[in-house]
């Protein structure tokens, strides 16, 4: 399978006047074009910062890549280490945006009120592309009709407030679409949104996916979300995958305490239990465990977990897990690469 | 229905066609030009002990049923009816001054702990403000039911002296909850409760107001957007669409039997998972229409799949189905169209087959 980006043990760090913050410490996946990969963790897991540490849109001041790489393989030509370029230079200017895209969970605040929605979206075009102004905005047209905006025309020389919310994350799809990118990163497209326009929204992102064999990254803190249109899945904690396994593993037969534990708190619809929460609370960022960092919340801790942070075992071609209860199995370093 | 019509015993609450229309003002002189119609003639009832969820889409008018009980609104026209002590009272026309002995029986829990707790306040002092504004007690006693319900809320007394700050959402969501309940309500109104926890602790919570109505013997009207939620926590359910009830009924009804086409896409347009796959969702085309000017006759039918002419001219009254008078539904086609339920009965089969 072709694969377009590859994220190996990732490390974004803060470095802030209270001392150091390890958001994203230690994510490996790869991505596979025309495929789509859930990242689920609660909020603080470093789910978000992965996504902008990938677009490079991350403070240089406040936030460095310590350690890994992000291999970007483009349709033709070398594979560009995103690590490495420069996040203000033209290089990451001609990929961000154009072909790797990304969707934001607040459609309020990450559209600019004083322009109209298609000007937003022309700037897009008019940046990538060697079009005339009358091209960007036929081409603007164009993706509003692709996402369901009704009379495009008309549509496209309103501002943001004259949408729907609805309407206003259509608009970024659309935006973000401009240039035929051939992945999109879509963070908490939904969160925001009624569950019926939810629905019409990654009904909406599948079918672009499909039809543009787009490869596509799903962030979010809801399950059911990633159940429906993930491929394989990993499940963050406090900056690292505890879990990365097949959709349909992480569902029926999950091995993370943690991905269980998400499981369980889970209300389904005809279940009838009681649920069974995970005990405490996500700790803060300056409060990381020693050892495995779930270990406080874990109803099958060990003494080691509190001692020794766990690797990752691999359970099968796709499936690995960092927990110490699945020891019995061969140990696989991602710090070799 | 007339004030003096009786009232069941079990009822703690009883609302006779609210409304709240807010006036759209324009121009220099502020003149009304119209009215946003957040709620539109809604009557129902809350019995005693039980937990009715409010469920639609934002703009459903939930929220603003919700502020009215509590009397954060006045309502425009309408009767509230909620039984104290001393027999029934109309909540909806009360002043200012003869609200103060009915807020104390009715409390409100908030969606966003980050912004409902004062941030200046400690934890103790937050818990103890309603204790004080209603001269509860001495100095001393407040301060031991406050410890007290910081261990019944699982945060333990030692939480006193801190600050919102230093709480993680959960935590402080569990101080609204000691907040609400400090002066012993009957009714308590929970506007969203969880829709801001991590999934984690939006179970803690939710097992938490179980518990705690459990053994005090609470009523709780449950407003919340996400249908499994309400599902877990509700007896019975209420949906509604713009400003209007469109059903209502015990919870196990709504998802096996929904009468309401508007219930049937909502339940259809949530996740599902039956074994080895999530099922493609219903999509519902469309956006609510605007509050200023719904729709006329159902307000549903501009989205409704199985819309007649009726439903363009006639406004449908709620009515409790011939056969079941525990189901109420505002339609004119209750009798004639079939609907899908959120299992199918095939599905139901498997879901049992393999949980035994």
């Amino acid at each position: 399978m072709d694969t377009v980006l590859e994220v190996r043990n990732l490390k974004t760090y803060f470095y802030i006047e209270q001392g150091v913050i390890r958001a994203v410490d230690g994510v490996s996946f790869s991505l596979q074009a025309g495929k789509t990969l859930g990242i689920v963790g609660e909020s603080g897991c470093g789910k978000s910062v992965t996504s902008r540490t990938i677009m490079r849109l991350l403070s240089p001041t406040l936030a460095r890549i310590v350690a890994g790489s992000i291999k970007y393989y483009p349709a033709d030509g070398a594979p560009v280490e995103l690590t490495q370029v420069d996040p203000s230079g033209d290089q990451i200017r001609d990929i961000r945006g154009n072909e790797i895209a990304m969707i934001f969970q607040e459609p309020m605040t990450s559209l600019n009120p004083v322009y109209t929605i298609g000007q937003q979206i022309m700037e897009a075009i008019l940046l990538h592309q060697d079009v005339s102004k009358e091209r960007a905005r036929a081409r603007a047209i164009d993706v509003l009709r692709l996402v369901g905006i009704p009379l495009p025309e008309q549509r496209v020389d309103q501002y943001p407030h004259e949408f729907s919310g609805g309407m206003r994350q259509r608009a970024m799809i659309a935006m973000a679409l401009s240039c035929n990118p051939r992945i999109l990163i879509a963070d908490e497209p939904t969160t925001a949104l009624d569950v019926t326009i939810e629905a019409q929204i990654l009904e909406l992102i599948q079918q672009i996916q499909h039809d543009n064999n787009m490869a596509l990254i799903m962030i979010t803190h809801d399950l059911n979300v990633i159940g429906e249109v993930a491929d394989h899945v990993i499940v963050m904690y406090l900056g690292q995958v505890v879990e990365s396994a097949p959709v349909d593993d992480i569902f029926e037969n999950p091995k993370h305490p943690y991905t269980q534990g998400l499981l369980n708190s889970l209300p389904m619809i005809g279940r009838g239990d009681r649920l069974e929460p995970i005990i405490g609370s996500v700790p803060g960022p300056h409060e990381r465990p020693r050892g495995c960092s779930f270990a406080p919340r874990c109803p099958h801790v060990m003494d080691r977990c509190r001692a020794e942070m766990p690797p990752s075992f691999v359970l099968g071609p796709a499936s690995d897990v960092a927990c110490w209860l699945y020891d019995e199995t061969i140990e696989v370093s991602h710090d070799a690469n | 229905m007339t004030p003096t019509e009786a009232v069941g015993a079990d009822v703690i609450l009883e609302v006779r066609d609210l409304r709240l229309h807010f006036p759209i003002k324009a121009g220099l002189l502020k003149k009304t030009v119209g009215y946003v119609k957040a709620v539109d003639g809604v009557s129902f009832s809350v019995y005693a002990g039980e937990t009715l969820g409010l469920v639609g889409e934002s703009g459903s008018g939930k929220t603003t049923i919700g502020r009215c009980i509590v009397r954060l609104y006045k309502p425009t026209t309408g009767i509230m009816r909620f039984r104290t002590k001393a027999g029934l009272v109309n909540i909806a026309e009360l002043d200012k001054r003869e609200l103060q002995p009915i807020r104390r029986d009715i409390q409100m829990l908030f969606q966003d702990p980050n912004s409902s707790l004062n941030a200046r306040m400690r934890v103790g002092d937050i818990i103890a403000e309603p204790l004080d504004i209603h001269a509860i007690g001495t100095a001393a006693e407040r301060r031991t039911r406050v410890e007290d319900l910081l261990e019944h809320v699982g945060l333990g007394a030692e939480m006193y002296n801190r600050f919102p700050h230093q709480l993680s959402g959960g935590q402080r969501q569990r101080v609204g909850v000691a907040r609400a309940l400090s002066i012993e309500p009957r009714l308590v109104i929970c506007d969203e409760p969880v829709s801001a926890l991590d999934v984690s602790v939006q179970a803690q919570v939710l097992n938490l107001l179980s518990d705690l109505q459990e053994e005090l013997g609470l009523t709780y009207v449950f407003i919340a957007h996400d249908l499994s939620v309400v599902e877990y926590i509700s007896d019975r359910v209420m949906v509604m669409y713009l400003g209007k009830l469109m059903e209502t009924a015990p919870t196990r009804k709504i998802f096996e039997r929904p009468t309401h086409p508007y219930t049937e896409a909502l339940l259809n347009s949530i996740p599902k998972r039956i074994r080895g796959g999530h099922r493609k969702r219903y999509v519902l085309a469309g956006d609510i229409p605007s509050p200023v000017n719904p729709p006329s006759g159902c307000v549903f039918h501009t989205r409704c799949q199985y819309a007649k002419d009726i439903c363009k001219t006639e406004t449908p009254p709620l009515q409790p189905l011939p056969d079941d008078p525990e189901t109420s539904v505002a339609c004119h086609l209750a009798e004639e169209v079939t609907l899908q339920p959120y299992y199918t009965a095939e599905e139901r089969r498997v879901l049992e087959a393999d949980r035994a």
